[in-house]
């Protein structure tokens, strides 16, 4: 009977047989870029390369990391499949050649960023004593757009590297860096006193997103910052005070700033304007429109029509492209990425890795409710990226290394479950 | 390619590509809903999943008797209130007494803001880091510590550590017996 039962625990502990999702990932990429290369005369070369690499990056990404790590693989093919979704769209719409084939470069950057997470989270040992120089570092580089950065669609939040050539974003690369100094700081159900250095940094971090009126990451620092308060500690009194607060500076920042009155203007109204400050909202809610349950089918829509239709507003053109039923679809993904993702979270043994793992979900999750919401018209928008999903390499790869954090501690827990079952049976062999 | 020919294909594949996505959806649906399922009837299977070890009392009185155990988590709150990871409803434990944190070397504990915590010696210390077998008291409650993964001290070997002997020595009226080397422990560990 205690046999058999170990026997059950280790069938428990496998993981469902990934093998079926994987291949219909696999086929839809291989055919969503064979059907793009037929699309010129006689064949576009680079979606044929594109055709065979993506599907065999997914297969190897999947079995790599498997085979070295015991890491949630289904995370690791919706991760890809959401990539490679990204990688499809912009080959069908891009006006430049180049954007689909920097963004495949970017996504391999950032399978390395993701190797990168699970390995620097499974070494992770003690982690309170990074914090304070984590926190002065995040904050150098935040500011570091002030003296590197110039201003660019409203926002100064980019610095230049190379000029015209790369750029990157710090408070992209700031959001894995954030979540985990949140974790150290609320892990160990501190009480409020202890919390307020933590909370001052993320309230330090929102000010200076705000005088760079990046206003979509200032959303999400603050959100995800008042969530994981609140998962961390349960304190509804400062979770609600905290929302207060917020939503009292939203209301001040209404009244200050002209370009948030317009946003909120645009998202009450976007038809008053349609081809000036309505120009983005209207066109892309003729896309979803358009679109229909089954799309104009691939390569035969105009997102092109749509302002920044290759970053802030990717899911019009998907929703275009490929309909309704897909798009849910697509937001299914994310839903079903969050699933997991909570799952680990609650599976992990510390309250680090906990609330870090629950961290990196809520932040995916509010994202794209953010941008998803904001292109279909159900709240004001804010300037974020659909997460792997949006042409942009920052995003991208930071995007990539919160998923590998998740995925290390997933692997974690793995780990510690296998000992589990090594105890029992090590028990069963001494009393039996 | 033909552009007729490019737009019927396309259209078609449209209904290819709704179908594909809905399987994969629904797959990877049942994946997290039969790892869910499976996660539950580990933790039924093995309720002590996640647990680091126990803490027994070796003196107490009131509702924290002699011999009660208390399972311990890797790390968390000890104290008597209902927010405790590890309750011990004692009138000299306060509701948020001490912090633990299992670490390599054994038990980490904090006491929280002047709480009465004492090593097996009945030295105050504020935090002491406890390993497998050692005692220490808790407002006038003695623990044991009994660590699942015991961290074995040095020049110790670990497989003859004595776990499977029987326990004809070790009765809670010889203390020597029960809490092993506490005696020689390194004084070191404590702050």
């Amino acid at each position: 009977m205690r046999r058999a039962s170990v026997e059950n625990m280790r069938k428990a502990l496998m993981r469902s047989n990934t093998r079926l999702l994987l291949s219909a990932v696999m086929l839809f990429q291989f055919s969503a870029m064979l059907l793009i290369a037929f699309q010129e005369r006689p064949y576009d070369a680079q979606a044929l390369i594109l055709a065979a690499a993506i599907p065999a990056a997914t297969w190897l990404v999947t079995m790599l990391f498997g085979k070295i790590w015991p890491v949630d693989r289904a995370i690791v093919i919706l991760a890809m499949l959401l990539c490679s979704v990204g990688v499809i769209t912009l080959s069908d719409i891009a006006r430049a050649k180049s954007t689909p084939m920097t963004q495949a470069i970017y996504a391999a950057v950032g399978v390395g960023a993701m190797a990168f997470g699970i390995a620097f989270i499974r070494g992770l040992k003690s982690w309170k004593r990074l914090v304070a120089p984590a926190m002065v570092l995040c904050l150098l580089a935040l500011l570091s757009p002030w003296v590197l950065g110039k201003w660019q669609y409203g926002a100064r939040n980019w610095i230049v590297l190379v000029q015209d050539r790369l750029t990157i974003q710090p408070s992209e690369f700031m959001k894995p860096a954030l979540i985990l100094i949140l974790a150290a700081g609320f892990s160990g159900r501190p009480r409020f006193l202890k919390c307020v250095p933590t909370i001052a940094f993320a309230a330090l971090c929102c000010g200076v997103l705000l005088s760079q009126r990046d206003l979509g990451a200032l959303l999400l620092y603050f959100l995800t910052t008042v969530l994981m308060y609140f998962a961390a500690t349960s304190n509804w009194v400062v979770t609600i005070g905290g929302l207060g607060l917020g939503g009292a500076a939203a209301v001040i920042a209404y009244r200050a700033f002209p370009y948030v009155q317009t946003r909120v203007a645009i998202w009450k109204n976007p038809w008053i304007d349609p081809l000036e400050s309505g120009h983005q909202i209207v066109q892309a809610l003729i896309a979803i429109g358009s679109g229909g349950l089954f799309g104009m089918g691939l390569g035969l829509g105009r997102p092109r029509n749509i302002p920044l239709y290759h970053s802030d507003f990717i899911f019009a053109a998907i929703a275009e492209e490929f309909g309704l039923v897909f798009s849910i679809c697509l937001l299914a993904i994310y839903v079903l990425v969050i699933l997991r993702g909570m799952v680990v979270a609650m599976n992990a043994r510390t309250s680090f890795h906990s609330l870090a793992a629950f961290g990196i979900v809520a932040m995916l999750g509010l994202q794209t409710m953010l941008i998803v919401g904001g292109n279909t018209k159900l709240i004001p928008l804010t300037g974020v990226t659909l997460p792997l999903v949006s042409a942009g390499g920052s995003s991208l790869v930071s995007t990539f290394l919160s998923f590998g954090i998740l995925l290390g501690i997933s692997s974690l827990n793995a780990e510690d479950e296998a000992k589990d079952i090594e105890r029992m049976e090590l028990r069963e062999e001494v009393f039996s | 390619m033909s552009d007729g020919l490019y737009e019927i294909l396309a259209l078609a594949a449209r209904y290819f590509f709704a179908a594909l996505f809905l399987l994969i959806v629904l797959r990877a649906a049942r994946i997290t809903l039969r790892d869910g399922r499976r996660a539950k009837k580990l933790r039924r299977w093995a309720p002590e999943t996640g647990l680091s070890g126990e803490l027994m009392v070796v003196e107490g009185d009131e509702r924290a008797k002699r011999g009660m155990r208390y399972p311990v988590i890797r790390e968390g709150v000890l104290g008597s209130g209902r927010a405790a990871d590890v309750r011990i409803r004692h009138s000299s434990v306060r509701n948020r007494h001490a912090r633990f944190e299992l670490t390599e070397d054994g038990l980490l504990v904090t006491a929280l803001e002047g709480a009465r915590l004492l090593s097996s010696e009945g030295r105050r210390a504020r935090k002491l880091l406890a390993r497998d077998g050692d005692s220490f008291w808790v407002g006038k409650v003695r623990l044991m510590l009994v660590l699942i993964d015991a961290a074995g001290r040095e020049g110790e070997i670990a497989a003859d550590d004595g776990l499977f002997d029987a326990p004809a020595e070790a009765t809670m009226d010889s203390p020597d017996g029960l809490f092993g080397d506490s005696d020689e422990l390194d004084e070191d560990f404590y702050e």
